[in-house]
């Protein structure tokens, strides 16, 4: 696959706290790619870094294989922290302006600006906008010139949930076209909705990389032990209520269908005549984990 | 270049601000331009002996020496050439007071295009001076000077030059305060209290050094005004009367010029936005 941007050992201290701390990290073409943490976590300086308005102390990036440059730029969209336009200019004045940066074609602006359904209000100056508006104007902007990766910094931040409904669809929405995405979020949620695979960061550090269907929906496993534990191996590998089974010491791990209940799996157990010592389900420990992080960041 | 220039111009044309204070600018010196004549007319009448005025008025506007007369008055350090110095700094602070700086760098400038679009912009407000100066020149050469040959109104037209290289050099320090300070009062304030800083060292220092004060270097490109009668009678004066631009005094002020950008320049670079 063909990898969009990679990060090697990232280093960016302010003061005493180490904001991004060896990170490293590759984000292959067509992901959707969550950075999940809290407030802090180091997601924004990340983002800054790789969009060159910060400067790393230590480490490297390089965006499609090639090294960093103001043309790679040009081929992303990003929005950082808040939606940023000159007040004093109307949406499409402003447009105008970053299509030039951009070298994009001005024609293209009408199209963005139908995504966003901002059409009608053109020639509106941006102060006069409502924050969900300013936000959508900012995605108009990074949608401009089609760009191969769009980054979005906490895109639902401060909007009511109709306009965090609407953001997400239209993240949805222009993910299905193939375009990378990169989204920075502290909310759990918004991350397993939208994205394929997740780093999960905390003080500056991964903590998790993965599938967000390996990371976030871990299915729970359920300890098992009998007193003859081949048996109980062969019933279970007989049965059809479980999936996966791998041994542990003095117990079997066992992964269930979806559905399947410990009741079910203790009756099944009980009619091959095995009784059980102990039977216990093992939480999922990532989830705990996140659960911990969240809790931190409140 | 030119796609730098249309993209800050973009930034600029509908921002009322940025046209109120070049009309300002432009008001200003029409008074002056149009004003001063009438001035020294109204108070030759008053005097009794309007004949005296008329020939002070002859000898300032004379071609060729209007060139010097006027861009000297012109880029005198307290006067209007402030107007030019805040437009630069309140287009500089806007963008770090807007963020703009940082959706320009992101959306795929990088800080030296930043820095060139922002000296393009100065190189036309300098222009755009100097353009008013030259035709305000001809005006009033042609309307008071005794001396309209060709070679007497193009003689000296070299000081426009030196005005331009002054007003640049003035907008690199504004500019660079701007990136310095960022925020556009802060940056006001400064500039105002250098200008009084300066003259004070200028006063302690001791003579050989003062010239090499920015705001001095930046100001003697056309330390004075010249006419003919000053030429007669600069024995009394015991002070030299400028003559033509000297090579060194223009080389200090486009030193300072560079080291301005240059340390804008390395501010952008090794700044985080």
């Amino acid at each position: 696959m063909e990898k969009i941007l990679s990060i090697n050992n990232l280093n960016k201290k302010y003061g005493k706290i180490h904001a991004v701390n060896n990170l490293s990290l590759d984000i292959f073409k067509g992901n959707i790619f969550g950075i999940l943490g809290p407030n802090g976590s180091g997601k924004t300086t990340t983002l800054g870094i790789i969009l060159s308005v910060i400067n790393a102390d230590s480490g490297k990036f390089s965006w499609f294989g090639e090294s960093n440059s103001k043309y790679n730029r040009k081929r992303i969209g990003a929005i950082l922290e808040q939606p940023i336009f000159y007040p004093y200019l109307s949406a499409v004045k402003n447009l105008k302006i970053i299509a030039d940066i951009k070298e994009v074609d001005h024609k293209d602006i009408e199209r963005v600006l139908h995504t966003v359904d901002l059409y009608h209000r053109k020639d509106s100056k941006y102060r006069t906008f409502s924050y969900g508006m300013k936000q959508r104007l900012a995605i108009a902007a990074a949608l401009l010139g089609k760009p191969e990766v769009l980054i979005f910094d906490e895109p639902t931040n401060g909007l009511d949930p109709k306009g965090i409904a609407e953001i997400r669809e239209l993240i949805i929405a222009i993910a299905k076209e193939g375009i990378t995405i990169i989204l920075a979020s502290h909310l759990l949620d918004e991350v397993q909705k939208t994205c394929s695979h997740v780093a999960v960061l905390k003080d500056g550090s991964i903590l998790f990389n993965g599938r967000v269907s390996d990371v976030l929906n871990v299915m729970d496993t359920i300890e098992v032990s009998s007193d003859d534990i081949p048996l109980l191996k062969m019933a279970l590998n007989e049965s059809t209520l479980v999936i996966e089974i791998t041994a542990d010491h003095e117990m079997l791990i066992v992964k269930l269908k979806e559905g399947i209940t410990i009741a079910e799996l203790n009756h099944y157990l009980v009619s091959k005549g095995i009784v059980v010592t102990h039977l216990i389900r093992r939480k999922k420990t990532l989830e705990d984990q996140f659960l911990e992080l969240l809790l931190d960041k409140k | 270049m030119i796609r730098l220039l249309k993209i800050e111009l973009r930034k600029h044309l509908s921002y009322r601000a940025f046209w109120l204070m070049i009309l300002f600018y432009a008001a200003l010196l029409a008074v002056m331009i149009f004003g001063i004549p009438g001035l020294i007319d109204y108070i030759a009448e008053k005097s009794g002996e309007p004949s005296r005025f008329r020939i002070f008025k002859a000898i300032v506007f004379n071609f060729p020496d209007i060139w010097q007369n006027i861009t000297f008055v012109a880029s005198t350090r307290f006067f209007i050439k402030i107007i030019l110095g805040i437009i630069v700094i309140i287009v500089v602070t806007n963008e770090y007071h807007f963020l703009t700086i940082r959706s320009n760098i992101i959306s795929g400038l990088d800080k030296k295009d930043f820095l060139i679009a922002k000296l393009e912009l100065m190189v036309l407000l300098s222009l755009f001076s100097m353009l008013v100066i030259f035709f305000s020149g001809l005006y009033l050469g042609f309307t008071n000077s005794i001396s309209k040959s060709i070679s007497d109104v193009f003689g000296k037209m070299i000081f426009l030059l030196g005005y331009f290289i002054e007003i640049f050099a003035y907008l690199s320090f504004c500019l660079l305060l701007g990136v310095i300070f960022k925020k556009t009062g802060i940056t006001f304030i400064v500039h105002f209290v250098y200008f009084i800083i300066e003259p004070i060292l200028d006063f302690k220092l001791n003579n050989k050094l003062t010239p090499f004060l920015p705001i001095n270097a930046i100001n003697n490109v056309i330390t004075s005004p010249n006419t003919s009668l000053i030429k007669i009678k600069s024995p009394d004066f015991n002070y030299d009367f400028q003559e033509a631009l000297i090579l060194g005094d223009v080389g200090l002020c486009l030193g300072y010029t560079a080291l301005f950008i240059l340390i804008t320049y390395a501010i952008l670079k090794q700044r985080d936005i």
